[in-house]
């Protein structure tokens, strides 16, 4: 279930961008899906790993989990609010 | 009344004192302040005085990516925070004051 889950959800690859582009980005994609879709973003700059999730919280938006893929790597999957 | 500071200077510069005076003075007269650092400003979490205003309240933010890139370690007490963060801080406070 959690594969089907993972495969539906909306894919942002952001490597390469740093802050503030990671937030404006993942928060502009966000602004394309309807409330309840899953977007799966992924990072390659730690700062954003840890900002960009503590700021979509503050906008109301469902961190669903972060998950290192590597030694730079990360993909945070998010619920819109 | 909140009050917002934006720094982006060295400590060698004479904001980083005005900063420090006003945030002091602020603090003592009940009002709540919030300090983004960013660009060299990110250089001022390691004067004694900013350690000092947290422990009176003093809300400070720094841009984790320009702290990266000149290589700033982290600090108690301060939030390493983003844009979004200073945004905040702009749309938060009555007054908002840039030192550049």
């Amino acid at each position: 279930m959690q594969d089907l889950v993972r495969k539906m959800a909306i894919e942002l690859d952001l490597k390469g961008e740093v802050c503030p582009y990671t937030f404006v980005k993942t928060k502009l994609k966000l602004e394309e899906l309807d409330s309840g879709e899953e977007l799966a973003v992924t990072f390659d700059h730690a700062p954003a790993v840890e900002n960009v999730p503590r700021s979509l919280k503050n906008e109301g938006h469902k961190i669903l989990g972060i998950e290192q893929q590597g030694d730079h790597l990360w993909r945070v999957r998010i619920r819109k609010a | 009344m909140k009050l917002g500071i934006l720094l982006t200077t060295s400590p060698e510069n004479e904001n980083t004192n005005t900063v420090i005076a006003i945030s002091r003075a602020a603090r003592e007269q009940g009002h709540e302040v919030s300090i983004f650092l960013m660009y060299d400003g990110v250089y001022n979490i390691h004067k004694k005085e900013f350690a000092e205003l947290t422990g009176k309240g003093v809300n400070i933010a720094v841009c984790a990516l320009n702290a990266e890139q000149r290589k700033i370690g982290r600090v108690e007490g301060i939030l390493f925070g983003s844009q979004y963060d200073n945004a905040c801080i702009a749309n938060d406070v009555d007054r908002f004051i840039s030192f550049g």
